[in-house]
């Protein structure tokens, strides 16, 4: 996760010029963070904009409050977990699914998974 | 905080019917609609010197846009009806409508020009709104894209359910506001649901796009245009039809995180608290005083997230309060009465400020209410805006 150099806030996506000190120098670095995180939200989406996902509904996407990362939130995809067992505050694990040889996409699967 | 000076006045208006596809371009529409808000001004084209808008066309299909086709600029459409206006300006954030408002009245007050043309024009694209054919996702996008996550129906779901879990709301009272606006809206001959409100069991019945967002949580795309025409408050009182002056304004900041990833509740409550403390600040007016406020409604939810930000209830009190007529036109608080976007079409805040213009200078015909003051709300609480207008200058 990136983390500003100056203040250590830390954002996700990541920022050009940190929007918690505002220092001008924009110096930052990417650190790790435990890869956990809370569902704070959650859609199930049954009618997808993106050709490549039409195929693929209905399918979950969460917003995840990130452990350790002063409250910052990631969206992904929410597999492995049924609608109706989705909570508020529900622990979630990251994974990284590989789309290619060279990029991984982040989504969250239960802790038992 | 200094209150706003009243010295601002909307004298004319004008607009087309909103419809799913028009037979002729969006240019010819928006020359046409503008001619006819110069007239009904009592004023020649001659007499137009400053020219505003808010062009934005918010489709995520990642169009090419043209102009003329897509949106209508503002110093495009004055070159295209021959006048050369010596200001011209369009307001490039979220609020566009709201946003023209300021930049209008910030541009008569210091003397920029005399009379100004503000247009708003929407346009529906053949095909999906939000279809993007995308295949790999750059800048910006490769944050939600890559997630399935894409178009703003999305990203309002995940605040709606934030909202719903929140606060043990049900999906269910969101029907009192839809068809609220869907009952308002009805009435309006330019409206794209003239005379074809909505039942209870019809919203409920609707199908679920994005889980807890509904298709008819959705307004639905139209081809529109409207103008006005301001000028300031010692040439409105000449003009054939009653001023309406502009007595408050509050926008949004314009925020440096605007990425789909960010929406979240909390944001849009915190910045909608500063909007809020804005509009107030700039009219010396309580909620209490508003006798019409209009909420703007582009997702049904909206509704929720003013009426709490602008402080008309209380924070997780909205969906109690829509509930056993709290938005009823005729006995409850009236936020619905324009029709909005969901009771008229995509129409980005003109249904709420037409209500304003209307009501205010005695011209709602069948409609008309007793009212002094009135405001009309666009786009979100934390980057959007609102226009508080009055009857009188004081």
């Amino acid at each position: 996760m990136q983390q500003c150099c100056t203040c250590r806030a830390k954002w996700y996506p990541p920022v050009a010029l940190c929007p918690a000190c505002h220092d001008v120098v924009g110096s930052f670095e990417f650190v790790d963070v435990p890869g956990t995180g809370q569902l704070r939200a959650w859609t199930v989406v049954r009618r997808s904009f993106l050709p490549a996902f039409v195929g693929e509904t209905p399918y979950v996407i969460g917003s995840v409050e990130i452990d350790g990362a002063d409250g910052v939130r990631m969206v992904a995809r929410v597999e492995g977990l049924e609608p109706e067992c989705l909570t508020p505050g529900l622990t979630l694990r990251v994974r990284f699914r590989p789309v290619s040889e060279v990029v991984a996409v982040p989504m969250f699967v239960g802790v038992g998974a | 905080m200094t209150r706003m000076n009243r010295d601002v006045a909307v004298v004319g208006y004008a607009v087309t019917p909103a419809v799913r596809h028009a037979d002729r371009s969006l240019a010819a529409i928006t020359a046409q609609v503008a001619l006819q808000a110069i007239a009904d001004a009592g004023l020649q084209p001659s007499d137009i010197d400053g020219f505003t808008t808010g062009a934005l066309f918010p489709s995520s299909s990642g169009r090419e846009l043209r102009e003329g086709v897509e949106f209508v600029s503002a110093g495009w459409l004055a070159s295209s009806l021959g006048i050369r206006p010596r200001w011209t300006s369009g307001f490039d954030g979220y609020g566009q409508l709201s946003g023209a408002v300021m930049l209008a009245t910030s541009a008569l007050k210091a003397g920029m020009a005399d009379y100004v043309l503000l247009h708003r024009a929407l346009y529906n694209p053949q095909g999906a709104y939000h279809d993007n054919p995308m295949r790999i996702a750059v800048g910006e996008t490769q944050w939600t894209a890559p997630h399935g996550l894409w178009g703003p129906p999305q990203q309002m779901a995940l605040v709606y359910n934030e909202y719903l879990t929140r606060y043990g709301a049900d999906r269910s009272a969101l029907a009192d506001v839809v068809t609220e606006l869907r009952a308002n809206g009805a009435q309006h001959p330019w409206s794209h649901w003239y005379k074809r409100p909505l039942t209870r069991e019809q919203y409920l019945d609707a199908p679920m796009l994005s889980d807890p967002i509904c298709l008819l949580d959705c307004d639905i795309p139209v081809t529109a245009a409207a103008a006005f025409v301001l000028t300031t408050r010692d040439r409105a009182v000449d003009l054939p039809h009653p001023p309406v002056y502009i007595s408050g304004f509050g926008q949004g900041s314009p925020t440096a995180r605007t990425s789909g990833a960010a929406w979240s509740l909390d944001a849009i409550m915190e910045g909608g608290a500063v909007t809020s403390e804005r509009l107030w600040h700039s009219c010396e007016l309580a909620p209490s005083e508003v006798d019409l406020p209009q909420l703007y409604d582009g997702f049904a939810p909206l509704v929720y997230l003013w009426l709490e930000s602008l402080g008309f209830c209380g924070a997780g009190e909205a969906h109690e309060f829509v509930s056993g007529g709290g938005i009823a036109s005729d006995t409850g608080l009236p936020v619905a009465l324009s029709g909005g976007s969901l009771g008229n079409g995509r129409l980005h805040g003109l249904p709420q400020m037409i209500e304003c213009y209307e009501q205010l200078s005695g011209r709602a015909g069948e409609r008309q209410r007793r009212a002094e003051v009135a405001l009309a709300c666009h786009s979100m609480p934390h980057y959007g805006g609102v226009v508080v207008y009055t009857r009188e200058p004081v």
